[in-house]
């Protein structure tokens, strides 16, 4: 049962084909019924698309994946089919954009199952018939929405960035904050309490910074900076409690090179890590979370709440022996009841054993895996191009480099999805300078499926996209806070000044 | 009074519209042609305009977006020599004409104040000198006055004032902050026009307060619903300043001017025009003219700033030998210019000849630091992507794209960050910015040759530019910091023992810091570089410090080193130590010299 419009025309199994046919075709003044494909020549051949869909796994709930056919053409003809569904779409450039309804359909349609899309192009008066690009489709549904910061990979200076969350069963977009509305202002650390929008938080700096808090219900600003800490706590993990928020405390300097694709590097001077009771507006911390011989980074708590995971290193003389400072996963036992971090740190992942450095630990919702990014030094992977994902599963104890995630550049920054089977990961492996956002597929085993780009309206957005996706972060349920509730909040005051508890 | 004089004056003052709109529009042209060409050229690729429908439609999807669009489609055309004067002109006489009709259309005597019409396109030709002041900005107070003429047009005050609800939101929407001009401008009219009959009674009225109340809550509703961004910028939108949290007073006196410019014309139409002082009201236009021309340009206009974007265009250019004549004229003294020289110097193989020629400021006149704003970063960029450190060129140019007033990317930085991926052997990237350089009208024909070069390897290694920076570039891998310049310049010559660009360098770099000790130390690497004699500067240098030991070190020297500068030496040696008043002896003989430079500056 076909279906056809102008631009794209479109088949349905189950549908009705004569009123819709006539409707459509009044509606939109098609001028292309399906063309004669029986006499296409054959390639043989996957046809050259961007962004490359081939061999992925996506979810059902994903918005259209676009692309564009690469070499060159007049018409494209696209026959996209499952075992239970079927679409044609007729398109008169190289671009191929299917339509939200028609897709989100289709693909609910087809979980479970194969979608292959059989392009045919036409250049003069023949058309070309490639292999088709085959994607499976799971039954695992991903996340609402996709929150990330955008900017442009520069250096120093920062001038337009902004906090956004997409929704990922379409292309809209939606601004939570940016340097129009808070001009000068640096904002990133975004970090949410189980891939909910009820306990967030947000580190401000520069113009009117601060970190805010959200919790409760109520929103608010804090100065994180105490008479006990070096400087202002980020890279924030929140307990599954949601009473308190885990941070490190960095001493941060960037160093830039002469030559190569490395740019620059992000180093660690000196770093510690604290613990924030929401309630109380109180910091604590242990000897064994802010060692003077050791940096402590990166926290993570476990989804009991009962472990928190970091990353540490021996302290080093910096920016000379940033080499040989390799961070071995750690994690202590954490109290929530009592507010107590344990003394005996049980080192997951040693550094001198792997041979590499270890960062940015997440642990999976089920607490079975935890994922993490493992580079030759140091444990800012943004710029080290050999930075790549591991899973570590924490019943074999075992460590496995998730190869359909990596690539020759940087992957970082991951983030499960609520329901442990997405992973949203930054990667500068397009071009080696801009981070985008890939999803990729976890199964129950934790083992991972190709991933895909994050899905664009127009398949020309990376061609002309000058920011990187950074922090990517997967949430369940809209961000509801308002720019300007953010904004009033954080320029109204200062905000509160956190205190310091020895007694810990 | 001759027959012929008459007849001149006669003819002056029958055409004597035509001949304000010829003299003003030959005033305008002088002014930025002659006067501030290359504020325009400096303008011009600082900006990214797209021809494309994504371009077009996410421009004017916001307050004020069409003129903006507008602004940065004309912007574009300031490349060519004579566009930008005669866009600005255009757009000049478009908001006089139209004032002029609106002035003519809503009072009677308003024949006599036709100089008038002329005030706020002089004024905002002057407010334009100022770089952070947009073209768009001009344009958006057109759109404003068209609505007004539109408006006018309307006889009946009913559908008046219905149709002025429609032109609020159709003027906020095209041209922004300019819809406070319709409105002040609207109720000037209503109240001029009506007189003394006004009453806040009937529907009809209600149509001004409700007027008013769309202009004072449409912006809140536009932030709210529509597009975040705060109250000041929801108010005036940032089409007329390059930072848009700044206040365009000098704009919004226009709009204020030309509100208030009708009760002004009936008065001064009632106390002079009716007394029959006509010629003392022209004189005091034409005097009012004048005062807001000089007043405007002393506001404004940037001499200065000038003279650094006409070397600016050089060096895009590279017309180094224009621009040491441009400094032989006029010896720069601001770090910018003495950078663009020093490089210009460098790019002629006359660094080391003729540093001293000129005033030397230390070695930010060799290398600027990063500051966090646009313009140092920008003119920075340039000597380190010479010099063949072209990560650290890259790395300046970022910051100066997001140090950027406007928020926005430049073609001239996308351009840089180009030749630095090509150059790295980056084609992804360069192809990023190369597809949106596509999308331009004056650069595509770059995009296009630098499109052609992408992967292949033997093509670019020829390319004069390109293969040259490949060349120069650093083999081994060290951290950049600008404190240690010399560090970094020894670096590239252990790589490239032959760069004499990167030799000069330091060796200038030494001597404006008056360190002999390093200078000494180095300078033997000039062998290199296969110097007949040292450059005239290095030979003062090394014959200074021979000097301090005997004549005979000086003599005996295995320096290349010429006769006249030893000479001059012994000249310089005899007058220093000799005379109290050396310096003053000096000055007019050795003040080109590297002694002079370490005595007295």
């Amino acid at each position: 049962m076909r279906v056809y419009r102008h631009a794209l025309v479109m088949k349905r199994v189950n549908g009705t084909i004569a009123l819709s046919l006539v409707i459509a075709i009044s509606f939109f003044g098609c001028k292309e019924g399906k063309p004669d494909l029986s006499n296409a020549f054959e390639t043989g051949i996957l046809p050259k698309v961007f962004p490359e869909y081939d061999g992925v796994t996506v979810p059902w709930n994903i918005a259209p994946l676009n692309f564009k056919y690469l070499d060159s053409c007049r018409y494209l003809y696209v026959n996209v089919s499952s075992s239970y569904s079927e679409m044609d779409y007729f398109f008169d450039s190289n671009k191929v954009k299917f339509s939200e309804k028609d897709w989100t359909n289709f693909l609910s349609n087809s979980r479970e199952d194969s979608v292959f899309i059989t392009v045919y192009s036409r250049n003069g008066s023949k058309w070309t018939k490639h292999n088709p690009i085959r994607f499976y489709v799971s039954e695992h549904r991903i996340d609402k929405l996709l929150l990330y910061r955008r900017i442009m990979p520069g250096y120093q200076t920062w001038n337009t960035m902004g906090v956004y969350q997409r929704e990922l069963s379409s292309f809209k977009e939606k601004l939570i904050l940016d340097s129009e509305v808070m001009p000068g202002t640096c904002m990133n650390c975004h970090n949410f309490r189980d891939n909910k929008a009820d306990s967030w938080m947000l580190h401000l700096r520069e113009n009117y910074g601060g970190t805010i808090i959200f919790s409760d219900g109520d929103l608010k600003k804090i100065q994180t900076k105490t008479d006990h800490t070096f400087g202002s706590a980020g890279f924030p993990a929140w307990h599954p409690s949601g009473n308190y928020i885990a941070f490190s405390v960095n001493q941060v300097t960037q160093i830039f090179h002469a030559i190569g694709d490395v740019r620059a590097h992000a180093l660690d001077m000196k770093s510690d890590m604290v613990i924030y009771n929401v309630d109380r507006n109180e910091f604590f911390t242990s000897s064994v979370l802010s060692s003077p011989n050791a940096y402590e980074a990166f926290p993570c708590f476990s989804p009991d709440g009962e472990r928190l995971y970091f990353v540490s290193s021996p302290s080093g003389k910096l920016p000379e022996e940033q080499e040989e400072m390799k961070y071995s996963l750690c994690s202590v036992s954490f109290d929530e009841y009592k507010g107590i971090i344990g003394n005996d740190v049980d080192t997951i992942i040693s550094a001198r054993t792997l041979g590499k450095s270890v960062s940015l630990p997440r642990v999976s919702p089920d607490g079975k895996y935890i994922m993490l990014t493992t580079l030759d030094y140091g444990n800012f992977p943004a710029y080290n191009p050999e930075a790549d994902l591991y899973i570590y599963d924490l019943t074999k104890r075992e460590l496995v480099e998730l190869k359909a995630f990596n690539s020759d550049n940087v992957e970082s920054w991951h983030s499960w999805s609520s329901n442990g089977h997405w992973v949203v990961f930054s990667s500068r492996r397009r071009d080696g300078l801009f981070m985008d956002a890939w999803i990729g597929y976890v199964d129950e085993k934790g083992a991972p499926q190709k991933p895909f780009l994050l899905p664009q309206k127009d398949p020309d957005f990376y061609d002309s996209f000058l920011f990187s996706f950074n922090v990517p972060e997967f949430l369940n349920e809209p961000f509801e806070i308002s720019p300007y509730q953010i904004a009033n909040v954080a320029t109204k005051s200062k905000g509160q000044q956190a205190e310091f508890e020895n007694s810990h | 009074m001759t027959v012929r004089l008459k007849m001149w004056i006669s003819f002056f003052k029958t055409y004597h519209r035509q001949w304000f709109l010829l003299f003003f529009s030959l005033l305008v042209i002088v002014f930025w042609q002659f006067g501030y060409p290359y504020s325009l050229f400096f303008q011009e690729p600082l900006q990214l305009f797209l021809f494309s429908r994504d371009y077009f439609f996410n421009s004017i999807s916001t307050a004020g977006g069409l003129s903006g669009y507008l602004g940065e489609f004309f912007t574009q055309f300031y490349i060519i020599p004579f566009g930008g004067p005669v866009i600005i002109l255009f757009w000049l006489l478009s908001l006089q004409q139209l004032f002029w009709k609106i002035l003519k259309r809503s009072v009677p005597g308003a024949s006599h104040f036709y100089i008038l019409s002329f005030l706020p396109s002089i004024w905002y030709c002057t407010i334009l000198s100022e770089e952070f002041y947009l073209l768009s900005g001009l344009i958006s107070v057109v759109i404003a006055l068209t609505g007004v003429l539109l408006y006018t047009a309307i006889r009946d005050f009913r559908i008046r004032s219905i149709v002025g609800l429609l032109i609020v939101l159709l003027v906020y929407f095209t041209a922004g902050g300019s819809y406070i001009l319709f409105v002040l401008f609207t109720l000037s009219f209503e109240f001029v026009k009506r007189g003394s009959s006004i009453g806040i009674k009937g529907w009809l009225w209600s149509c001004l307060v409700l007027e008013i109340l769309l202009a004072v809550f449409l912006p809140v509703i536009y932030r709210l619903h529509y597009d975040p961004v705060p109250v000041l910028q929801a108010y005036i939108t940032e089409h007329f300043h390059k930072i848009s949290t700044v206040f365009p007073f000098p704009v919004v006196l226009i709009w204020i001017l030309i509100a208030i410019s009708l009760p002004i014309v009936l008065y001064f139409d009632k106390k002079i025009i009716n007394r029959g002082r006509r010629n003392t009201l022209y004189i005091i236009q034409v005097a009012f003219l004048l005062l807001v021309f000089l007043g405007g340009h002393s506001l404004f206009a940037n001499p200065k700033a000038e003279y650094i974007k006409k070397l600016d265009y050089h060096v895009r250019h590279n017309n180094w030998e224009e621009i040491i004549s441009l400094c032989e004229n006029r010896l720069p003294r601001n770090a910018f210019a003495v950078n663009y020289l020093n490089l210009a110097l460098a790019k002629t193989n006359q660094l080391g000849e003729r540093l001293f020629h000129f005033e030397q400021i230390g070695p930010v006149g060799l290398f600027l630091p990063y500051e966090r704003e646009q313009l140092s970063a920008m003119i920075g960029n340039e000597t380190y992507y010479h010099i063949g450190l072209v990560n650290v060129s890259q790395q300046y140019i970022f910051e100066a794209t997001e140090a950027m007033p406007d928020l926005r990317k430049s073609t001239r930085s996308l351009q840089r960050l180009t030749d630095v991926a090509i150059i790295n052997g980056d084609y992804e990237l360069a192809n990023k910015y190369i597809q949106l350089l596509k999308k331009t009208f004056f650069y595509k024909d770059w995009a296009e040759q630098a499109e052609d070069y992408l992967y292949n390897e033997s093509k670019i290694n020829n390319h004069p530019d390109w293969g040259e920076k490949r060349r120069l570039r650093p083999i081994q891998d060290y951290f950049f910091s600008v404190e240690n310049m010399d560090q970094i310049l020894l670096a590239l010559l252990r790589d490239h023992p032959d760069h004499k660009m990167a030799f000069e360098y330091l060796m200038s770099y030494y001597l404006v810091r008056k360190d002999i000790e390093s200078f000494m130390k180095y300078v033997h690497l000039g062998h290199e570089m296969n110097y007949k004699y040292l450059p005239v500067a290095f030979q003062e240098a090394v014959l200074y410090v021979l000097g301090l030991k005997s004549q005979e070190a000086v003599e005996q020297s295995n320096f290349p080193i010429e006769e006249r500068t030893k000479n001059r030496l012994y000249e310089y040696v005899d007058i220093y130590t000799r005379y109290p008043n050396a310096q003053k002896l000096l000055e007019k003989e050795f003040s080109d010299s590297f002694w002079y430079y370490y005595h007295y500056r």
